[in-house]
């Protein structure tokens, strides 16, 4: 076409060809191309022409992307090619705007967007073009089409331009665009958002406000109108958001700022627009709740309630407004957790120095009521059945069963638990329902995790409700709630601190308590005896803790549980251990500490408890009798350590077996109840012994820690038959006949302790002969005897059961050869002279009399030995012996039975006595000055009083403390 | 006029059965397409009119019937009853202002053609319908394609629409449309502008009075508009090249045709807008301000090193060979004047009002001190001397009668100016 200026007849011709599409002078038909051109050269030489010309324009745009996309799917090629002409058209706008930009851009930028729609939702129905939603595979298409591409320069060109002086126009006419053409116009918005990010931002947001406001103050039925261009105005914030999410939060805190400056209409709207905003935007609500919260100070929320008093309109809308927000923060996500801080904390700041005025109080408080009511309904009915819940559409079916706020509070649940258990008055029932809720809607590991943060953590006595109540509400959906928590909360007994782990034995013990005692067994709910029950054994770990009262706190704890019906032997085992190993612990409390004496009991009668169980009482057995021999417990029952040389250390000076026990208890490692528990240490070559060394402790303790012993062990030997409930030690030994079995293990027991022979079995006494041989092993146990005074005790209760002292056969000969070898070579002139062992021989005949091992008259040398002389006791003493290996006692024969008074009475063939007796009548004959009074008692058959049951085969001779009057007198051998 | 063939029917719009067989022409009408049935009914519009001025002037007979037609098949805007096309497309209009074009450079008859053109486009006084837009919008680009392929009698038309609508929106709107078009949108396509004056002085001289009204300071106080480099050089080239122009619609009267659209005797119109002066009163007005208005715009737009430069910038130039156009102009009126005053003593081109309205505007814009406090001095005195000078001018060609005292109690209370002093000495003088 002609160059600039064109004459008036040219001009003429050239909009006639225009018009026509027929070229004026020649009449030929004008080609695409042709026309396109004519068209360029109307448009930049007669100004009359440029919408016309515009149009023309659309035209050619629309045929070149039509082509394009006939040629991309694979159908015949239209045969144009428009690239050349769309270059033209491109040069000539481009400098339009270039030249004139203050005339021209608007005009193209309004006429390229327009087109742009057009194109984007015309064609979007082709095969070739992809699906809306995926954005990136549109822009590329569509940047690829030269005529798309060309037309986005323009655009962004005209943008360009324009952003300096009117950007409003430009944003404006993208907007209704974006309106008209959403969702194929997006990649337009996504591509021209993208080079101008801050202006489109604050742009669009400014232009959607104006929008809002707009649509609101006409009315709130208009509602359904807003929608399109707040979509919009989503949709291309959306867009950005990947890039420039900065720039978006920049952009929005700004706008929230500058809206509390005034109270225009603009403003007062601009918090409920954000909020519509949030509401139709993941993304910008992610923004609005992590940075708002912390942009809304009190000075803050005070400008914004005051801004809202002053709109009526607000105020009006307040209930959705409300439901708005609410809806909003259940689908928080991140920074949901800051939220609800924020809210607990402006809804609690009351007072005189509280920094927010009342209305804004109120309005968290009730926030909160309300987010509380309504997450409760969401997660009971797993539905998220919020009224506005239709609004996101389908879109919101999948995050139906999950709620955000809850599940991101998941995060943050311990802190929150430590939070409700410092909380006050206010904060308590909004934080207790958030978490039951929370529990609920995040399944058992949470709420188990809650439950256990809770259960260890709760310092305050009374609120063991807190603990309940949650579990209350979390039970209802998850009845294997408690078990879990325990089974939970005893995996990290191990490893949290001792405050804790006192604090959680508290707790427990609280609770425990609570449902016994407390109003707690109304209620229908998983009992926590019997959660705790299958814990027994972590539990009792706690026995062996280096603190005192968290050792006592869990023997409380214990106590409390009981003892289980149906138990394991590894529960069995380790509890039943680790309380008799308490015991000993028990026994080194200082006596000035007022709760020895409660522990101690505590401790006894759940040993007793165990004792009901035949398995429990021989470990309980063992190991008391084992503690008792301790190095370190020795002392306290006047006891002295056992060969000292062997024990003492090598190199270390202090190596208490006990804290090395301990620290294995720690460990939750249970010890074997085997002879390998018992550590020897000792090797020879050692150098001097050291000095024993022990705190002193006066006679009277030893008294009474040996008389409680005793009493414990009694309690423990009474075996079964003995009721559930352990009936309070009676102050002195009992007389109750003890348990067979129980003396029988005691025994052996004590065998395996005194004796290191462990190949003797058997109870024929040896020859006398014999002892010279069992020189060193006599020593030995006797050694032991004297070391421990307590064994004697021991062997006075294993007496009470004939058959169990039968095991102890081997003490009893050992101790007597060492008596017979003393009495032998003492030349002291009375047995008073040698206490020690007058008291030995005493207790030994003694034992042996009370399981009637020996008829009357030897029974009662006993009571001879104290005043007589050293060699009269060695002949009595040999005496016995002889008629021992006579009659040796045997625990298969019902050698003895006892009668109705509980005492053993010891048959023997008649005349097997009369030999010995004779000896003892000898005896007694030679210092009948002293032992008148006795004589009757030694020889009733000497004196003339009839017998009283003739009848009888086989005299029975009861055998009791000499203090009994009467005996039955013995039917033959009769002494001369 | 040569291929005046007749359609299918003889249609005679005058008669008074006319309203009765509207459906019929209605009818006959849709049977074509769209340039055809615009051109048939031209035809008929053209015989109407011819008929008319058999009848009284100012009546037109079924005037409401033809309106409708005209609105129906020439802009295409029905009220959506019939099925006719709804609206024309941007190349479409384009073609029927073509086919316009031609039908006015054929039709050779004044009066007809005057009378269609009014009846296409002539708009009823007062602001701008919703419902006139479009013809407004149409005229606008009627004569701006006028303007381009020179088509003489449409801007001849033109220029009596501007005479007989007087300073109304509507003329502001297509004044506005030209200015963008030529001087703002394609600066290039200004010498057609430039060339107009030769071609169509009446429309020129109508031109150049809206033009004034449109950039005068007084119109919009708050947002003054400054008239486009472009346009002060066409202004300039105007006056420089055909001095007369400014006493165009003295020299040549446009013809008194009254408007169909025109002000209906029975309604009664009660804000006719005031009528277009010469040219001379604004374009006046606008040089003696231009000096207090322009630096406000180089001062906010640009930076100071511009302002320092002020009196060298395109707009002051322009400005001040515009003063000397005006000038020059008023001189070489003089001859002319001076047989044609004897005719018409009281017609005046430069009334006494024109000077008080110049100095009124002066003294607001001067308290509102809108203008630089610096170098107030100089702008003041380039105001007040280009006052002196076109005061002087005026007096002395005869264009301005008034006496001393008159003047004096107008021009009282002026900043003082050496030149000011001289010339109201100076006529004092004379007249004695």
């Amino acid at each position: 076409m002609s160059a600039l200026p064109a004459s008036p007849e040219e001009l003429l011709i050239s909009i006639r060809s225009f018009v026509k599409g027929i070229h004026a002078r020649s009449g030929h038909k004008l080609t695409s191309e042709e026309h396109a051109r004519c068209a360029l050269h109307l448009l930049r030489t007669l100004p009359a022409a440029r919408t016309a010309v515009l149009e023309h324009l659309c035209h050619v745009f629309d045929e070149s992307v039509n082509s394009y996309l006939f040629e991309l799917e694979g159908e015949a090629s239209t045969g144009l090619n428009l690239d050349g002409v769309i270059q033209e058209i491109y040069d000539v706008l481009l400098n339009f705007v270039n030249t004139n930009a203050d005339a021209w851009s608007p005009l193209i930028s309004s006429w390229s967007i327009d087109l742009l729609g057009q194109i984007s939702s015309t064609y979007a129905g082709r095969r070739g073009v992809p699906h809306p939603s995926s954005l990136n595979e549109l822009l590329q298409l569509w940047m690829t089409c030269k005529a798309t591409r060309t037309l986005m320069d323009v655009a962004s060109q005209c943008f360009a331009a324009m952003v300096g002086t009117c950007p409003d126009l430009c944003v404006d006419a993208l907007l209704d665009t974006s309106v008209q053409h959403s969702p194929h116009f997006d990649w337009v918005v996504a591509h021209i958002g993208s080079c101008f990010p801050n202006t489109i931002i604050t742009r669009v947001l400014s232009c959607g406000l104006k929008d809002f406001c707009n649509s609101q103050s006409q009315g709130l039925v208009a509602s359904d109108k807003k929608v399109p261009k707040m979509a919009s105005v989503v949709g291309i914030l959306g867009h950005l958001a990947s890039q420039h999410s900065q720039d978006i939060r920049k952009a929005l805190l700004e706008l929230f700022q500058e809206s509390l400056e005034s109270d225009e209409e603009q403003h007062l709207f601009t918090v409920p627009f954000l909020l519509q905003l949030a509401t139709m935007s993941p993304m910008l609500l992610r923004v609005i709740t992590t940075d708002f919260v912390q942009a809304l100070t009190p000075d803050v929320l005070n400008r914004l309630s005051e801004q809202f008093f002053k709109s009526s309109l607000l105020l009006q809308d307040k209930d959705s407004l409300l439901t708005l927000v609410i809806h909003l923060i259940c689908r928080s996500g991140s920074g949901a957790f800051k939220l609800l801080c924020f809210l607990l904390d402006r809804a609690c700041d009351r007072g005189q120095q509280s920094k927010v005025n009342e209305h804004v109080q109120k309005t968290c408080a009730l926030i909160l009521d309300l987010l509380v009511l309504d997450l409760q309904r969401s997660v009971y009915s797993q539905t998220g059945n919020l009224s506005l819940a239709q609004q996101t559409g389908a879109s919101s079916a999948p995050e139906t069963t999950e709620i955000p706020f809850l599940t991101e509070l998941q995060k943050h649940t311990n802190t929150l638990c430590a939070d409700i258990l410092t909380a006050g008055k206010q904060r308590l029932p909004w934080l207790q329902r958030l978490l039951g809720l929370i529990g609920v809607h995040c399944g058992e590991s949470c709420a188990t995790d809650i439950l256990t943060c809770v259960l260890i953590k709760q310092s305050a006595a009374s609120e063991v409700c807190l603990f309940t109540s949650l579990q209350a509400e979390i039970e209802a959906a998850f009845p294997n709630i408690l078990p879990r928590t325990l089974s939970k909360t005893m995996n990290q007994l191990q490893r949290i601190e001792e405050s804790e782990t006192k604090q959680l034995l508290i707790n427990l013990t609280e609770l425990l308590k609570w449902e016994t005692v407390g109003a707690g067994r109304a209620t229908p709910r998983f009992s926590f005896r019997s959660a705790l029950v299958p814990h027994l054994h972590p539990l009792s770990t706690q026995l062996h803790h280096s603190d005192l009262t968290i050792a006592t706190q869990t023997m409380e704890l214990l106590q409390l549980i009981g003892r289980p019906q149906p138990v394991s032997m590894v529960t069995l085992v380790g509890v039943a251990q680790s309380a008799a190993e308490f015991f000993f612990t028990a026994m080194h409390i200082s006596r000035g500490n007022s709760n020895r004496h409660r522990i101690l009991d505590q401790c006894q009668s759940y040993l007793s408890a165990w004792c009901q169980l035949s398995m429990g009482q021989q470990l309980v057995l063992r190991t008391l009798l084992e503690g008792i021999t301790n190095r370190q417990n020795c002392y306290l029952f006047g006891g002295k350590p056992s060969i000292e040389g062997e024990l003492a250390p090598l190199r270390d000076k202090q190596t208490s077996l006990l804290k090395e026990n301990q620290k294995f208890a720690n460990a939750s490692f249970t010890l074997p109840a085997s002879n390998s528990a018992v550590f020897h240490a000792g090797t020879i070559g050692r150098g001097l012994k050291p000095k024993a060394e022990q705190a002193a402790i006066s006679k009277e303790d030893v008294l009474q820690n040996c008389q409680y012993f005793l009493d414990t062990l009694y309690l423990c030997c009474l075996g079964r038959e003995a009721s559930p409930t352990p009936t309070p030690p009676a102050p002195v030994l009992s007389l109750k006949p003890i348990d067979e079995k129980a003396a029988r293990s005691l025994a052996g027991l004590l065998v395996e302790l005194a004796c290191p022979d462990v190949a003797h079995i058997g109870v024929a006494w040896p020859e006398e002969e014999h002892m010279k041989l069992t020189v060193e092993r006599d020593l030995f146990v006797r050694r032991r005897f004297e070391e421990n005074p307590l064994f004697w005790d021991f062997l006075e209760i294993i007496s009470r059961v004939p058959a169990a002292l039968c095991q102890c056969a081997v003490l009893l000969y050992s101790l007597h050869a060492t008596l017979i070898a003393f009495w032998d070579t003492s030349r002291v002139t009375r047995g008073d002279s040698a206490p020690a062992q007058l008291r030995a021989t005493c207790r030994l005949l003694e034992c042996m009399k009370q399981s009637g091992f020996l008829p009357p008259p030897l029974c009662y040398c006993s009571l001879l030995v104290p005043s007589l002389e050293p060699s009269e006791i060695n002949l009595l003493l040999t005496t016995i012996w002889a008629f021992l290996k006579e009659n040796p006692p045997s625990f298969n024969t019902p050698l003895s039975k006892p009668d109705l008074s509980g005492k053993y009475v010891s048959s023997f063939p008649p005349g097997v006595t009369l030999r010995y007796a004779e000896v003892i009548h000898a005896i007694v004959h030679k210092n009948i000055s002293q032992f008148g009074d006795l004589y009757l008692q030694l020889f009733p058959t000497l004196v003339p009083i009839t017998p009283l049951q003739g009848t009888s085969a086989v005299p029975a001779v009861a055998v009791g403390s000499p203090s009994q009057g009467q005996v039955p007198a013995q039917g033959t051998g009769t002494p001369t | 006029m040569a291929s005046y063939t007749i359609g299918p029917e003889d249609v005679c719009l005058w008669y008074s059965d006319t309203h009765l067989r509207l459906p019929e022409f209605r009818k006959t009408l849709q049977r074509q397409d769209f340039p055809r049935a615009t051109r048939t009914l031209l035809e008929w519009l053209h015989r109407y009119f011819v008929q008319c001025e058999n009848f009284p002037p100012g009546k037109f007979p079924n005037q409401d019937c033809v309106r409708q037609l005209i609105e129906e098949f020439v802009f295409y805007r029905n009220s959506g009853t019939s099925r006719v096309q709804q609206k024309l497309t941007a190349i479409q209009e384009l073609r029927l202002l073509e086919e316009l074009c031609n039908h006015f450079q054929l039709n050779q008859d004044l009066i007809t053609r005057h009378n269609v053109f009014d009846a296409f486009f002539g708009c009823k006084p007062g602001p701008i319908s919703a419902a006139d837009e479009h013809r407004t919008g149409a005229l606008s680009k009627l004569v701006s394609m006028a303007i381009a392929v020179n088509c003489i009698p449409v801007l001849d038309c033109a220029a009596v629409l501007l005479h007989n609508q007087g300073a109304s929106e509507a003329t502001l709107a297509l004044t506005r449309s030209l200015v963008e078009d030529y001087c703002t949108l394609i600066p290039t396509a200004c010498d057609l502008l430039k060339n107009l004056v030769d071609s169509s002085p009446q429309f020129v001289c109508h031109l150049m009075s809206s033009i004034s009204a449109l950039y005068d300071v007084d119109r919009a106080p708050k947002k003054v508009k400054l008239p486009p480099t472009a346009l002060l050089e066409v202004l300039t080239s105007w006056a420089s090249k055909h001095p007369l122009i400014f006493i165009e619609n003295f020299l040549n009267p446009p013809p008194n045709i009254p408007s169909f659209h025109g002000t209906d005797p029975t309604q009664g119109s009660p804000a006719s807008p005031p009528p277009l002066p010469g040219p001379f009163p604004g374009l006046i007005k606008a040089c003696v301000l231009s000096p207090l208005v322009l630096p406000r715009k180089t001062l906010s737009q640009t930076d100071v090193a511009n302002a320092n430069l002020k009196d060298d910038s395109p707009a002051h130039l322009l400005y001040s060979r515009l003063h000397l156009g005006i000038l020059q102009a008023l001189l070489s009126t003089q001859h002319k004047l001076k047989s044609r005053l004897s005719k018409s003593k009281h017609e005046e081109l430069v009334s006494e009002r024109d000077i008080e309205g110049v100095v009124a505007s002066l003294r607001r814009l001067l308290v509102g001190g809108a203008w630089r406090k610096q170098k107030a001095e100089d702008v003041l005195d380039v105001t007040l001397d280009r006052l002196a000078q076109v005061v002087q001018v005026a007096l002395s060609t005869g264009a301005l009668h008034s006496s001393r005292s008159t003047l004096k109690t107008t021009l009282e209370g002026l900043p003082d100016n050496q030149l000011l002093c001289l010339v109201l000495q100076h006529e004092g003088a004379m007249q004695s």
